[in-house]
């Protein structure tokens, strides 16, 4: 790209994210200077800080679909999306207190799954986009999902047979709370990959 | 596959965004049907066939790949 060419929109949407991911690690770094917050929510903070910046690299080296789908579709993607995961953000910085806050086995079941309920709006809002694509998207996201999925499955049962040679030891709560942020993120990865072969 | 989406989208002068608008599709998939790195499904065919009034197979021509048999 020369210095005269302007920003495609994935770019433009890449430093966004680039944006957003800096805040997060400036909130952090506020947050540990003045409040002091726990290591958990500093966590937090720096998880989604990680997770924007993949995303700015993401868009940034993605293709430019010029218009891959109808902007009222991605609008309403986005839309859908930014409300589930906005309410998962302020959801886990109570969680663990709210978790420790209850005794009732049933009251913590719930509160326990109340983030899975979130996620499942972003995955109700990620099969809404897909469905209402047009065929040639619709494939796209479909061998990107397939594929990421089955590169999540052999990442797991590689990490399985190391961790059964005893050679690592990763504890089964970080192992299954990564599935679904590993298939996220492979299938970014993959998408990027498949876009360009019908480009 | 190949087609020849392009001639006939040239010969009535739409652009590819026009033609994506009245397919239903992106201008994405217009582009990746003329360059036959996509294949269109049955429906999509013959909403093309039907938009510049001609048969399918007069569009869309099929030649197996050398010692292929995709």
């Amino acid at each position: 790209m020369t210095p005269s060419e302007p920003l495609t929109n994935c770019r433009r949407k890449a430093l966004w994210s680039l944006a957003l991911g800096l805040a997060m690690f400036a909130l952090a770094g506020l947050a540990h200077l003045y409040w002091r917050p726990s290591d958990y929510v500093l966590g937090l903070f720096c998880g989604f800080g990680v997770g924007f910046l993949f995303a700015a690299l993401l868009l940034w080296f993605s293709v430019d679909m010029g218009d891959p789908v109808p902007k009222r579709l991605i609008g309403r993607y986005q839309r859908e999306v930014g409300v589930a995961m906005g309410a998962y953000v302020l959801v886990m910085l109570v969680w663990k207190q709210l978790l420790h806050a209850v005794d009732a086995t049933w009251l913590r079941v719930l509160i326990a799954l109340f983030p899975a309920l979130l996620v499942c709006f972003v995955l109700r809002a990620f099969v809404r986009y897909v469905r209402d694509s047009d065929e040639m998207q619709r494939r796209i996201e479909l061998e990107s999902g397939a594929i990421a999925g089955l590169l999540v499955s052999a990442l797991y049962l590689a990490l399985g047979f190391l961790q059964s040679a005893e050679l690592i030891d990763i504890p089964s709560k970080v192992a299954m709370i990564w599935v679904f942020p590993a298939l996220c993120m492979l299938y970014g990865i993959t998408k990027l990959f498949v876009s360009r072969h019908y480009v | 596959m190949n087609n020849r989406l392009r001639e006939l989208r040239e010969g009535r002068g739409w652009s590819q965004g026009a033609l994506a608008e009245q397919l239903d599709v992106s201008r994405q998939t217009v582009n990746a049907l003329e360059t036959g790195k996509y294949d269109p499904s049955l429906p999509l065919a013959f909403r093309i066939a039907r938009m510049f009034g001609e048969p399918i197979e007069s569009i869309f021509t099929y030649e197996p790949a050398a010692g292929g048999n995709r």
